[in-house]
């Protein structure tokens, strides 16, 4: 159960962005960088195509703010 | 359906925080962008600010429910999915900021070695075999710390 709680409380890190549960994981990620990942045929053309995590879009269009169009 | 200024108020809060996570798992910006509007369309649609969860436990919620559906779609193979955690798995009242900072709390208390493991397997999604060669340990040390860091979590976390 606990198992399950800390997955989802982890990807739930990955949207709010605690200030202090980043300032832990930040420290093991300098202690271990440079996680080997192999990908799948398939998620190989997503990622070449992808953009970094911390990418985040701020400019909103003054003709359709929230997209509804 | 909500209040305009709110939901107003809402989207500015909670726009890039919805977009940063969903880049983070799809990493295609147009899809990206399309998705955030959907989960926003949602939010405008059904969110009552009178009942059930917060907002951002619901945003969290329906944007990871958002990707789900867009992999599901997609045909993209399952091993995507498998880093967004199942919907049930927590109680939505336990998802909150609060909630976070209780955790990083409870990782503080413990040994680094067992806290490195938590934050790899748990948030990097590195195997515990992984781990055990990034640590140049034996596995069944790493599978003990493992047992070891998730019984001391509970611990600290329950009494907190």
């Amino acid at each position: 159960m606990l198992e399950k709680s800390l997955k989802t409380l982890f990807d739930f890190q990955r949207f709010e962005r605690s200030s202090a549960l980043q300032s832990v994981i930040n420290e093991t990620l300098e202690r271990y960088p440079g996680k080997v990942v192999t990908l799948a045929d398939d998620s190989l053309a997503i990622a070449a195509g992808g953009v970094g995590p911390e990418e985040t879009k701020s400019q909103v269009k003054a003709d359709d703010r929230f997209g509804l169009l | 359906m909500i209040d305009s200024d709110y939901f107003d108020s809402i989207y500015r809060e909670y726009h890039d925080k919805v977009y940063g996570y969903i880049i983070g798992h799809v990493g295609i910006s147009e899809d990206a962008e399309d998705l955030c509007s959907e989960v926003f369309r949602k939010a405008m649609e059904h969110y009552d600010p009178e009942r059930g969860p917060g907002v951002s436990s619901y945003l969290y919620t329906t944007t990871r429910n958002t990707v789900i559906d867009y992999y599901r779609t997609r045909k993209v193979s399952t091993e995507l999915t498998e880093d967004i955690p199942a919907e049930g798995s927590l109680e939505d009242q336990m998802i909150s900021a609060d909630t976070l900072d209780r955790l990083a709390d409870a990782l503080r208390q413990i040994p680094e070695r067992d806290r490195d493991i938590i934050v790899l397997h748990y948030y990097e999604g590195n195997t515990l075999t992984e781990i055990s060669e990034m640590m140049s340990l034996p596995y069944s040390v790493i599978k003990r710390a493992h047992k070891s860091a998730l019984k001391k979590l509970q611990d600290i976390m329950g009494a907190a």
